[in-house]
């Protein structure tokens, strides 16, 4: 193997592949390296294709692309950087072994490529625009749904009340002489988080800010976010409320105001400090058995990937019901992409028809999983078009009619106990505030033909 | 015109804004289509070529009361003035005690009387009656209170006209007679909105409601031919203006005045009377069937007057109170005034917690407080500064309401007093909380406002062994809070037992009489062999005494005026009193078990039940193959006071954050004004 040679700036449109060239690992080889991951790089093409979460992430990947090619030269493998990516290979491969979710082994694999490809020596703010290139919006809101809109409603509940307004809360709804408000799904932040970090990030790849001081960063610019979306939801409360009278549009300007005052201001924070100096360029060359570690290990993990997908054991399944909403039940086969998913489900999956003609999908799951995610994203991922929110959400396929879909999970030993989202049923799920086992169903009612 | 560069970008960025704004906007409107009561708005169908919205046209009701047996028959009139095929649907309430034993239609000049089925058999007969071509009208029971007629084919320009008749026995209580007549069903609360409840039957939940402001077209009349057998002092009603016409001593004609007709269906219909004297219509009615005789009796008792207070024990009282968006206005307000009243009853040897409850509940104290002067201006403050908004979550409250653990002091025995306007549909599951973790406590429920659901009020009682409130305005609150320090202070008789002297008697109603807490007669019904005898004896403890009251049978019996025998309505007061037991309050679990009994006493009695219905089939034919059919739900006016907050179909108002792109031009603005300053600067 060669030394790591320093490239030449005289032949600059063969500058991108000179790192390479120079390097330990032929050009080949490192594709081959970006290949062995390929059980990531299929999950990330179906979700980015398939409707179960917004393509956004590819403005991430795309921003990153760029800065990538600004700090080309930087981008030289040592020993270190390999050490940091077989330890991410190794995790990989654990990962697999474990069943752990694709976003998590999506995560590794960003990683081990960055570290075996000299990511060290490029600026933070890349890396992390390339982990936030994987499609985390469908988590994020999965996740951080309810404690976001929670906490928001909290704090406007306290800010409006200071201002002299009589509100009362009641989970995340805000009353007020009776008329509720509400905090839902699509008030949360989530957006606002995704793109105040994606701001974040790129400005600190501009400035080429250091991982200790975007880690430093981050607490104060998610909570400086979060407070923006607050500031938002309570501004939008009165017209909301019926205080004022304001137009339509107004709330998408109030949004987006709020967010250019933040964004403004997370830009002078992160760019009042001086430039980050660069890291010196290693003078450690990387050896050929790191490569071939790094490469058995990534390997061992993808095909461990593809082997071990194993239906998950479920205890104490009674079966399912005969009849729902006071109608008998007839069992359908389950269609291609239900099979797929009922593969990992760790629960059981059915999918039934009613003689109204509803169809009926109703899943029982036994733990707080992320696996339990809204119909929505399936239905959205066989090419409906879904609007509207959890009580009243609408499913149209071109062509194909127009349908209601109705989702509820409830505890199936306390018919008191039921949501309508599932952030809350999985925060209370995990809390023990509810226990399981948990019916979610969701009823696909045709509108129109 | 020239720009220069700076006005150049900064233009096309605005622009950009704009243009993502309103991209972002143009959001997609939709009806609500959620399992939850909801509003709409209507139309005049013959000016606009629509189908009939507003199917009903007008309600009366003749009532007859003679003794205390009640005789009510109601007329609705059915016309269809659009131009399509009709089945309108309409939910209206009864009273709880209401043995709805006939049902009769009239098409043109054509009468029919419907027939007593099997619910779903009755269903089936009636679709396919519909199928035929042929009108047809069906009265099925949602809850022993609510009731749904639905008439099938009405043509253009059809008139049809159904009769309902039931009977229900008034009982005096502190010597005042009130008969309540419920005209319109409150929206209901339902853990459900999204209707995927197991087993489903909560569809009629979702009913339409006249948009505030909205006059209802449909016009309500009520008329009431008093006969008491005894000398009348006194008849008010409070509820609606009311036209008084005394025809003798014991006898009146009452009736709505031409001014309180429009809108008189917005409220209960509450008259109140008081015989002169100090007597009540007590004794012993019978009925023999001819036929099969099988003879059916009523037994009313007067009690002793309430022993005097000596000293009213210490107690330990739960105060839950409903917030939710019902109660909002009017309602919260009686509310809070009964609550002042409770407190104000509250000696500092008592200990109080309160319940405040709505989507969720909020707690005063963990464990019951001493009643001090301090902690009672706590409490009330706590009530004060609650507004009213959000879900009716009942069952939960009272979860955490009998969660509470007793206060330390030995002896204490409590009270749950709550006080909501019970408009949920889990009425049973609010039943089975109260009766499985009671204890030894009691439960007093208050119904508020002008048309609250009496079947949750009567059942949480029932199940928490105390006794049932109706508050229709605030300055009933004083002599409610009262009523129940009177009751808490001394019962009226407890240990009560019947001797019927060698009599005969079976399948009575109560099996056991329950302590009395009210001044009201004790009431017995059931079946007997042979003949009365002169004297039946009740025995009991008022006060710290036993006491024994003959009952002289036929002295009684001409005392009510009535002549004790073929009152036909004591059977069918029998069949109901029975099923109220069997179904109305049974556990939800025994729901199933008791439908065979159920529905054998509905089909032998000819009474609607929840699993018996009526159904009217015309006898006519009239195809209208060309015209297309609708289903049309009656839509019901708003309770009066009861605010819009109530209909849970209103979802209200949401914050919603921009749209990615939005935000992500608002990232790009404010990095490319970074960029315009450094250049600046630089």
């Amino acid at each position: 193997m060669n030394a790591v040679t320093m490239p030449s700036k005289s032949h600059p449109s063969l500058v991108f592949l000179k790192p390479w060239a120079g390097t330990s690992l032929p050009v080949p080889g490192r594709l081959l390296l970006i290949l062995a991951f390929w059980p990531v790089w299929n999950w990330y093409l179906k979700r980015l294709t398939d409707g179960s979460d917004e393509p956004w992430g590819l403005v991430s990947l795309g921003i990153a692309a760029g800065y990538l090619w600004r700090d080309r030269d930087r981008l030289q493998p040592d020993r270190i950087g390999l050490l940091m990516a077989a330890a991410a290979a190794m995790a990989y491969s654990v990962m697999a072994l474990l069943g752990m979710p694709p976003l998590l082994r999506a995560l590794l694999a960003v990683t081990c490529l960055w570290a075996a490809f000299g990511g060290r020596f490029a600026p933070a703010g890349v890396g992390a625009l390339l982990v936030w290139s994987l499609p985390v919006l469908a988590s994020a809101r999965f996740y951080l749904d309810w404690p976001l809109r929670i906490s928001t409603a909290a704090v406007s509940c306290g800010i409006l009340n200071g201002l002299g307004e009589d509100i009362t809360r009641e989970g995340t709804i805000l009353w007020t002489d009776g008329a509720p408000v509400t905090v839902d799904a699509p008030c949360s932040g989530v957006h606002m988080l995704w793109t105040g970090l994606l701001l974040c990030f790129v400005l600190a790849a501009a400035r080429r800010i250091s991982w200790g001081r975007l880690a430093l960063m981050m607490p104060l610019a998610v909570a400086a976010i979060w407070a923006a979306n607050t500031i938002r939801a309570t501004i939008l409360f009165f017209p909301e409320a019926g205080k004022f009278h304001w137009p339509e549009w107004s709330h998408e300007g109030v949004g987006l105001v709020c967010f250019i005052l933040l964004a403004v201001s997370l830009t002078h924070v992160i760019t009042a400090g001086p430039e980050t100096p660069e890291q010196a360029l290693p003078n450690a060359p990387a050896r050929p058995g790191q490569w071939i570690l790094i490469g058995f290990l990534v390997l061992s993990g993808s095909l461990i990937t593809d082997v071990t997908r194993s239906k998950p054991q479920i205890p104490n399944f009674s079966g399912f019901p005969t009849r729902w909403e006071g109608e008998p039940l007839t069992a359908l086969p389950l269609s291609p992409a239900e099979r797929r998913f009922a593969a990992t489900f760790p629960g059981r999956l059915g999918a039934f028809s009613t003689p109204s003609g509803n169809r009926i999908i109703l899943r029982w799951v036994t733990s707080a999983t992320r696996k339990l995610h809204s119909s929505a994203d399936c239905l959205r991922s066989e090419g409906y078009r879904i609007s509207g929110g959890p009580n009243d959400r609408l499913a149209s396929l071109e062509g194909g009619g127009t349908f209601q879909i109705r989702e509820r999970i409830f505890a199936a030993s306390n018919p008191g106990q039921e949501w309508s989202e599932v952030s809350p049923w999985y925060w209370d799920a995990f809390f023990g505030r509810s226990t399981g086992p948990w019916w979610a169903s969701t009823v696909i009612e045709p509108v129109s033909p | 015109m020239k720009f220069t560069p700076r006005f150049r970008n900064r233009s096309t960025l605005f622009a950009f804004g704009a243009l993502l704004i309103l991209l972002g906007s143009a959001r997609a409107q939709k009806d609500d289509t959620t399992l939850a009561p909801y509003f709409v708005v209507t139309g005049n169908p013959a000016a606009e070529g629509l189908e009939e919205p507003l199917p009903l046209k007008s309600t009366s009701a003749r009532v007859s009361i003679v003794g205390t047996i009640a005789e009510v028959e109601i007329t609705q009139h059915y016309r269809n003035t659009g131009n399509a095929i009709l089945e309108a649907v309409y939910l209206f309430p009864c009273s709880t005690r209401a043995a709805v034993h006939g049902l009769t239609m009239k098409v043109g000049k054509r009468t029919v009387k419907a027939e007593i089925q099997e619910k779903g058999h009755a269903k089936a007969t009636y679709d396919q009656a519909k199928k035929e071509g042929k009108s047809a009208a069906l009265l099925e029971q949602l809850r022993p209170n609510v009731f749904q007629m639905s008439v099938g084919h009405l043509l253009p320009g059809d008139e049809i006209e159904v009769i309902l008749l039931y009977s229900e026995l008034l009982v005096s209580e502190d010597r005042v007679y009130e008969f309540a007549f419920p005209t319109v069903v409150g929206p209901r609360y339902s853990h459900d909105p999204g209707g995927s409840i197991k087993g489903g039957g909560q569809e009629w939940v979702a009913n339409p409601y006249l948009a505030p402001g909205t006059a209802t077209p449909a016009g309500y009349t009520i008329e009431v031919d008093l006969r008491t057998g005894l000398p009348l002092k006194e008849i008010t009603c409070q509820t609606h203006a009311v036209k008084v016409e005394y025809t003798a001593p014991d006898s009146a004609k009452v009736r709505l005045t031409e001014e309180s007709r429009s809108g008189a269906g917005d409220r209960d219909f509450v008259l109140r009377y008081r015989l002169a004297g100090t007597e009540i219509s007590a004794g012993l009615l019978t009925h023999e069937n001819e036929s099969t005789g099988e003879g059916t009796f009523l037994l009313m008792a007067e009690p002793p007057a309430r022993p005097g207070t000596e000293d009213i024990p210490a107690r330990d009282f739960i105060f839950v109170l409903d917030v939710s968006g019902s109660m909002c206005g009017f309602p919260l307000s009686t509310a809070k005034s009964l609550i002042h009243e409770l407190a104000a009853k509250l000696t500092p040897r008592d200990h109080f917690d309160m319940v405040l409850f709505a989507g969720t509940s909020d707690l005063l104290s963990p464990t019951p407080l001493p009643a001090t002067p301090e902690n009672l201006r706590k409490a009330l403050e706590f009530v004060d500064h609650h507004r009213a908004g959000g879900g009716t979550e009942l069952t939960a409250a009272l979860q955490t309401a009998l969660g509470i653990p007793p206060c330390d002091e030995e002896g204490i025995s409590r009270s749950i007093v709550v006080v909501t306007d019970g408009y949920v549909s889990f009425e049973r599951e609010t039943f089975d909380t109260v009766a499985g973790n009671l204890g030894k406590a009691n439960l007093f429920a208050f119904g508020i406002g002008s048309s609250v659901n009496r079947y949750c009020i009567e059942g949480l009682a029932r199940a928490g062994q105390g006794e049932p409130f109706l508050v229709l305005n605030p300055s009933e609150a004083p002599a409610m809070a009262s009523r129940l320090a009177g009751y808490l202070s001394s019962p009226v008789l407890t240990d009560v037992k019947l001797n019927f002297d060698g009599w005969k008697v079976s399948d009575l109603e109560p099996a056991v009489l329950p302590d009395l807490f009210a001044d009201r007669p004790l009431t017995m019904i059931g079946k007997y062999r042979g003949t009365p005898p002169p004297q039946i004896t009740l025995t009991g403890i008022s006060g710290n005494r036993r006491v024994t009251l003959p009952i002289d049978v036929a002295t009684s019996i001409e005392k009510a005026g009535t002549t004790g025998k073929d009152r036909e309505e004591i059977p069918l007061l029998w069949a109901r009193t029975r099923i109220a037991r069997l179904d109305d309050y049974a556990h939800l679990g025994e729901a199933e078990t008791v439908r065979g009994e159920v529905t054998a006493l509905g089909l032998k009695y000819g009474l609607t039940t929840r699993f018996t219905s009526f159904v009217a089939v015309d006898t006519q034919v009239r195809p209208a193959p060309s015209l297309t059919g609708h289903t049309v739900k009656q839509p019901l006016p708003l309770p009066a006071g009861v605010p819009t907050s109530a209909v849970g179909g209103t979802a209200g108002g949401t914050t919603p954050e921009p749209g990615l792109l939005t935000l992500l031009f608002g990232g790009l603005a404010a990095w490319w004004a970074r960029r315009r300053r450094q250049s600046t600067q630089a």
